[in-house]
């Protein structure tokens, strides 16, 4: 009971602080309260710790948003 | 990426790309629009329709992904769990990378769009690794592929092609 009330009061700690520090980007801010980094992911490549997305949710919210060009450097295994 | 949220609203979330034109052959060409494919001629000066096409998703309140450079770029190899180091231009991070020579910037301009740069990060790639060594490392030893989102930003419409270019390279570079 006091582990969940100390961790209720993290969240709310985190969700406060990230309120002021990210905008009040909602996605980001719940996935940070929960302890979830904002790379993580269902998809297995991530959870293997294969693949990590700094900002993702600032992706998706871009994404979201709509008319819009993802910019990017282009890699190869080959 | 997006995958589930693609099926919800696969307007925004299933991205469009541009590969060349000779990714699927003449009798496939339908496959280019199911699969959110805008057919582009490399070699041909100026592709004109492939503008308007993109402009008309853009409009639409879709997303591009574009790689501007014209080229391929990995980052140098290095040990797991060790940050970008630098190497070649002298920018924030140290990457590299090719001159920005595409019309990227002018594709924003037209229709009003954001550009989000984003760096992907192979670190177990160069020149001395070939591809089952690459696999070997990214599957065996865990070593992370990461992709760094920077702000997007609108390109300013008073400066030159060429410092547009720039900008964009930059931006990518300090992802």
């Amino acid at each position: 009971m006091v582990q969940t009330r100390k961790i209720l009061t993290n969240r709310f700690t985190v969700v406060q602080f990230h309120k002021t520090t990210n905008g009040g980007h909602y996605a980001e801010t719940m996935a940070r309260a929960w302890r979830i980094p904002s790379h993580s992911d269902i998809w297995i490549f991530m959870l293997l710790g294969l693949l990590k997305v700094d900002g993702y949710w600032k992706l998706w919210r871009e994404v979201y948003r709509g008319n819009h060009i993802i910019a990017a450097n282009h890699p190869t295994l080959l | 990426m997006f995958w589930p949220f693609a099926i919800a609203m696969p307007r925004r979330f299933f991205i469009w790309s541009v590969p060349d034109g000779t990714l699927f052959p003449n009798w496939l060409n339908w496959l280019y629009g199911i699969s959110h494919c805008i057919k582009v001629d490399r070699g041909a000066g100026s592709n004109q329709s492939s503008v308007k096409v993109m402009v008309r998703v853009l409009k639409s309140g879709s997303t591009i992904t574009l790689h501007p450079e014209g080229g391929r770029t990995d980052s140098r190899f290095r040990e797991k769990n060790v940050p970008r180091k630098q190497f070649g231009v002298n920018t924030e991070l140290g990457t590299k990378i090719r001159r920005i020579q595409s019309k990227v910037p002018e594709l924003a301009i037209l229709a009003q769009a954001r550009i989000t740069p984003l760096w992907v990060d192979v670190p177990f790639k160069d020149e001395q690794n070939g591809f089952k060594k690459a696999l070997w490392l990214w599957l065996r030893h865990r070593h992370t592929v990461t992709l760094s989102v920077r702000d997007s930003y609108r390109p300013d419409r008073s400066m030159t092609s060429y410092d547009r270019n720039k900008e964009l390279g930059k931006r990518i570079l300090d992802a």
